[in-house]
């Protein structure tokens, strides 16, 4: 079956089922409601951080196996996902079930994507911003400052019972979203990220769901170490800042933080550029504790984009543009004309 | 040589369609076989084209030398891979938010199972059709149009005409949307959909196209 008739039969389905279930909430009994954490207000700062820290908490302990589909620009696409989180350890892996094959497993901060079809394993160490709690700490109250939160009411995602909350950008320099979380712990079961007119630019969302499934970490960890039959390829991006490195914003992006910034280690200090045009970029990354965008600088290439040049592909939006001789790609789920002050505002002292 | 007059101003007749019966027929045979004819026909629609271009364009000599350049660089590119694997046209339009390229796949369901349309671009369109649609952006359709022309070879190359510019749409930006979706997506609420995500914004291997 062609996959625009998936989605549509996928879309019908959850207007079914939702239909269904608020005809269920409407009759269940008030205590039932009013047991979730999110019935709580979460209008205010402080139940926002908290519903935050729960869903991160949600998703950090919790083992389960699931499907995951995501629907981006009139396209879909799934995946298997198996997630055992034990303490502060946590792994998960995701195999794709559509496009090409591919298996990548996640262990704390170290990623390794096995590529059946070429026979290549590639791995890299990295911390992926979900695992910042730190970051998200400090951003929480910020996120109060730049999102209006409205709880949504209850819903039925992949078999479980989930609450809906709406998270409406205050400015014109990030998206909204609508959250689906399991009501029992929180994890995050869908996901909308929302325009600025509020049309659905890209969604996310668990078909089906095992909550608490046995799965040990043990095995996805030998699964994870067996690349007998494959090349592996190592990354070797290394962690900097941009002040060393000679880049700056002149001036900030409202609510966006610098996160991180990596380089690959044979790029000489405050030369911005590595000589080797085909070795990975520097990639420095900003956060509002939701929305996050990268800075990509690679050597000056015009013949890739000698102006602006803009993509969009569900809701991440790429902006191209020489900077100061480098050539500068600027992408995340933000507005355009957000990636636009960011360009702007980039500038390189060697 | 023939009836038709031989400064070749039958070139000039043919492309305004003003040529019927044998004298087309005549124009045609002489096309196929007179070099000197076919650089006429050229030339007759390179000065139609400029004419008819927008200011914006004719005011951009560099503009059109470097999309010129360009456009040999494409076509030689081209010409040296096989004819088979010649990749096709994705329309996208340009306003106040950029091209999305997923509303190709949703308007060809057929071809709907790949995350950039490439497969769409397999198979239907022709080297002629690539180069042709190059000269209609250069001829100025007008600021909204922006055209995407996927090139098949190995790797994968999609090249993104806009009004603001080319931009080569390849392997290496797939890296960067993957390095971004992996390991930039920004928060709690995305970490599995930017996980999952980085693995399908790869290009898709030449042999399963």
């Amino acid at each position: 079956m062609p996959k625009s008739c998936l989605a549509g039969v996928f879309i019908a389905s959850l207007a079914t089922i939702s239909i269904a279930i608020h005809a269920q909430i409407r009759t269940a009994p008030a205590a039932q409601v009013i047991s979730s954490p999110l019935s709580a207000d979460v209008r205010d700062a402080k139940s926002l951080d908290e519903w935050l820290m729960r869903i991160r908490q949600a998703g950090q302990k919790r083992a389960y196996v699931g499907t995951f589909v995501v629907s981006s620009g009139g396209v879909m696409s799934s995946a298997k996902i198996w997630h055992v989180g034990q303490g502060d350890q946590q792994i998960e892996r995701v195999d794709t079930l559509s496009g090409a094959p591919r298996s990548t497993f996640r262990y704390n901060s170290e990623v390794v994507t096995f590529m059946p079809d070429q026979k290549v394993v590639r791995k890299a160490k990295r911390e992926a911003l979900g695992l910042f709690p730190q970051f998200f700490e400090s951003s929480n109250s910020q996120i109060a400052d730049f999102y209006t939160v409205h709880p949504g009411g209850g819903d039925r995602i992949a078999g479980v019972n989930a609450d809906v909350v709406t998270l409406t950008a205050k400015d014109a320099l990030r998206f909204g979203y609508r959250v689906w979380t399991e009501r029992s712990q929180g994890l995050v079961v869908k996901l909308q990220t929302l325009d600025l007119d509020g049309k659905v630019l890209e969604q996310a969302a668990f078909s089906e769901l095992q909550l608490d499934s046995p799965l040990k970490m043990d095995r996805l960890m030998q699964m994870m170490g067996n690349v007998e039959g494959y090349r592996v390829e190592q990354s070797t991006l290394v962690k900097t800042t941009a002040a060393a490195e000679g880049w700056r914003i002149r001036k900030p992006v409202p609510g966006f933080k610098s996160v991180t910034f990596y380089k690959s280690p044979d790029q000489k200090p405050n030369s911005g550029v590595k000589a080797d045009a085909t070795a990975a970029p520097l990639q420095w990354i900003f956060s509002d504790g939701l929305a996050s965008v990268s800075i990509f600088v690679e050597p000056a290439d015009p013949q890739r984009a000698p102006n602006d040049a803009t993509l969009a592909m569900g809701a991440t939006q790429t902006l191209t543009r020489q900077v100061n001789n480098h050539s500068v790609t600027v992408m995340g789920e933000v507005p355009v004309a957000t990636l636009r002050l960011f360009a702007d505002g980039l500038t390189h002292s060697p | 040589m023939t009836a038709l007059n031989p400064s070749y101003e039958f070139i000039s007749a043919l492309a305004d369609s003003q040529l019927t019966g044998e004298l087309l027929d005549e124009a045609l045979r002489e096309l196929a076989v007179d070099e000197k004819a076919m650089a006429s026909w050229r030339d007759v629609h390179l000065i139609g084209d400029a004419l008819r271009a927008p200011a914006w364009l004719a005011d951009s000599a560099s503009f059109l030398r470097s999309d010129c350049a360009f456009l040999d660089r494409f076509n030689h590119r081209l010409a040296e891979s096989q004819l088979a694997d010649a990749g096709g046209l994705v329309r996208t339009s340009e306003h106040s938010t950029p091209p999305q390229l997923g509303a190709v796949g949703s308007a060809n369901p057929s071809a709907n199972d790949s995350w950039f349309g490439w497969k769409l671009a397999a198979g239907f369109a022709s080297v002629a059709a690539v180069s042709a649609m190059v000269w209609t952006t250069l001829a100025g359709q007008g600021a909204e149009t922006s055209i995407q022309l996927a090139e098949q070879s190995s790797p994968a190359q999609i090249l993104v005409a806009s009004p603001q510019g080319i931009i080569v749409r390849d392997a290496r930006l797939n890296e960067l949307l993957a390095a971004h979706k992996q390991f930039g997506t920004g928060s709690a609420l995305q970490a599995s959909s930017g996980f999952l995500q980085s693995a399908a914004f790869e290009v898709t291997p030449a042999s399963e196209r």
